[in-house]
């Protein structure tokens, strides 16, 4: 729905402004457990943040938004993988955030899973979302999700007592 | 313990710099597309009005078109009669090589995707079967007097998962357990011939599949609450498997494989660095997409799925369901009532 006046033009930016701030977290931590590195995950951000533009999400209730993103964010992730135009570089600079060491070691791990599992986990307990919800993002059936719940808490708890990495 | 191992992520945020250019690339890509809307306003109204315009006479000579001639079941027909809707279009009976545009309203009928793919490989067979499995969405048995309505797949390699437990929200170890115990007791009742393997095979090696869920080539709801509507959307799914014995298969899940572990090797390779797929990678996701889809196109080709409702004056209705895959976007079905 576009906007017909300076006021309702002002209520737009605004909404749109506070829905990036709000979810930027959100967005970026998917990103970043989806494709590893914080560059990337930025990108991500920018171009989840523009397609929010162009769609109606703005108008979408607090769940169905969040869904939303989700999802957009997922697809973003899975493109950028996928693409061929895809060649950068980032410099390192003092931006980028500090990851203490244990944590590191424990997202290294949690990046050794199959990329289904990782999803899936991270959805169901970072994101805290229902098995119903998750099924709503990914467009699987609850029972594949709790399928590959499963099967990822599985492999998961394997790949951290294994080793002597005994995060558990 | 898995939510404590997750509190890592809270370390992990964007960049103050990185949200603010987020923020202006959103505000300056709204502030133009608000600019091209207005001055083509006027010029997208009149061909809006035309558009509906024209929908209108269609719709209307539609409705009060030739009558269709009534699906003939091999049992008396009796004056009931049922439909059947995906994800809110009717199926109803097109000329699948000359209609496909009409039919593409039903994208979105299934979704679904990979699964049981790399766990299936037995010793006696060189390469690994192909399995994906879909969720019809929004899909429904609409009519009156319905008793109980019966799928029956047709097909080698094409077959059904079926959930009793139906939807479930939680995913601890008790309820997880139970949904497990109800299943297998219902696992005995049914029948699975079109598949190269047994129902406690798929249970056991699946990935994705199993939990919840009943193999079956035919299976029956009851509809005991006497709906109208009989909405199947969160306990029916539907299998397409791989059949060796079809060279051209075959030689497609081959390459399939290959491309797989190609991919995998790659990958092992690239972690160290930036993590980013290189051309070869992406060529080769490109070319598992493709046979994928070719796979499908195949499996489905000879599938169709009969529907037989008995309603409650012992009366019998049969229609016959066909789907195939749209050749544009390889994730959308179309679904049809055959001759």
């Amino acid at each position: 729905m576009q906007p017909h006046n300076e006021s309702e033009l002002k209520n737009r930016k605004v909404c749109l402004e506070q829905i990036i701030r709000k979810y930027a977290d959100m967005i970026f931590r998917i990103a970043y457990n989806n494709l590893g590195n914080i560059p990337d995950a930025e990108d991500i951000l920018q171009e989840v943040s523009i397609a929010l533009v162009t769609s109606d999400a703005p108008n979408f209730d607090e769940e169905h938004l969040r869904f939303w993103l989700c999802r957009v964010t997922l697809n973003k992730c899975r493109n950028h993988r996928k693409s061929l135009l895809r060649h950068r570089t980032e410099p390192l600079t003092e931006d980028i955030p500090y990851v203490q060491n244990k944590d590191k070691g424990i997202i290294e791990e949690l990046r050794k899973l199959p990329e289904k599992y990782r999803t899936v986990l991270f959805l169901y307990y970072y994101e805290e979302m229902t098995i119903e919800q998750i099924a709503k993002v990914l467009k699987k059936s609850p029972n594949t999700i709790g399928s590959q719940l499963r099967r990822g808490r599985e492999a998961l708890r394997k790949l951290l007592t294994d080793g002597g990495n005994n995060y558990v | 313990m898995y939510k404590n191992l997750y509190k890592s992520f809270d370390n992990i945020s964007p960049s103050d710099s990185a949200v603010e250019k987020a923020v202006c690339l959103a505000l300056n890509t709204d502030e133009k597309n608000i600019c091209k809307v207005h001055n083509f306003s006027k010029r997208k109204m009149t061909i809006s009005v035309l558009a509906a315009c024209l929908v209108l006479v269609f719709v209307c000579t539609f409705i009060f078109g030739l009558q269709k001639p009534p699906v003939s079941g091999d049992e008396a027909m009796g004056d009931n009669n049922f439909i059947i809707r995906a994800n809110a279009y009717q199926a109803e009976k097109f000329n699948v090589d000359e209609d496909k545009a009409v039919i593409a309203a039903y994208s979105g009928i299934l979704s679904g995707g990979w699964a049981m793919y790399q766990n299936f490989e037995k010793e006696s067979e060189k390469s690994p079967n192909f399995f994906q499995s879909y969720a019809f969405n929004n899909f429904s048995i609409e009519g009156e007097n319905i008793e109980s309505v019966t799928f029956r797949s047709n097909a080698q390699g094409t077959y059904f998962a079926v959930s009793p437990a139906g939807f479930f929200v939680n995913a601890d170890d008790a309820e997880i357990n139970r949904i497990e115990n109800e299943t297998l007791k219902l696992l005995s009742d049914m029948s699975l011939s079109n598949s190269q393997y047994t129902a406690e095979e798929l249970c056991e090696y699946s990935d994705g599949l199993s939990f919840g869920r009943i193999y079956c080539d035919t299976f029956t709801f009851n509809n005991t609450e006497k709906t109208n509507n009989i909405n199947l959307s969160n306990k029916l799914e539907f299998v397409l498997e791989s059949n060796h014995s079809d060279k051209v298969i075959s030689e497609k899940l081959d390459k399939l494989w290959e491309c797989e572990q190609k991919i995998l090797e790659l990958r092992s390779k690239n972690t160290s660095d930036s993590g980013m797929p290189s051309e070869e990678e992406d060529a080769l996701y490109r070319e598992l997409d493709e046979l994928s889809v070719e796979i499908r196109q195949r499996i489905l080709s000879d599938s169709t799925i009969d529907v037989v409702v008995k309603f409650s004056d012992g009366t019998q209705q049969t229609k016959k369901l066909i789907m195939g895959l749209e050749e544009a976007d390889n994730n959308t079905f179309w679904l049809t009532i055959s001759e």
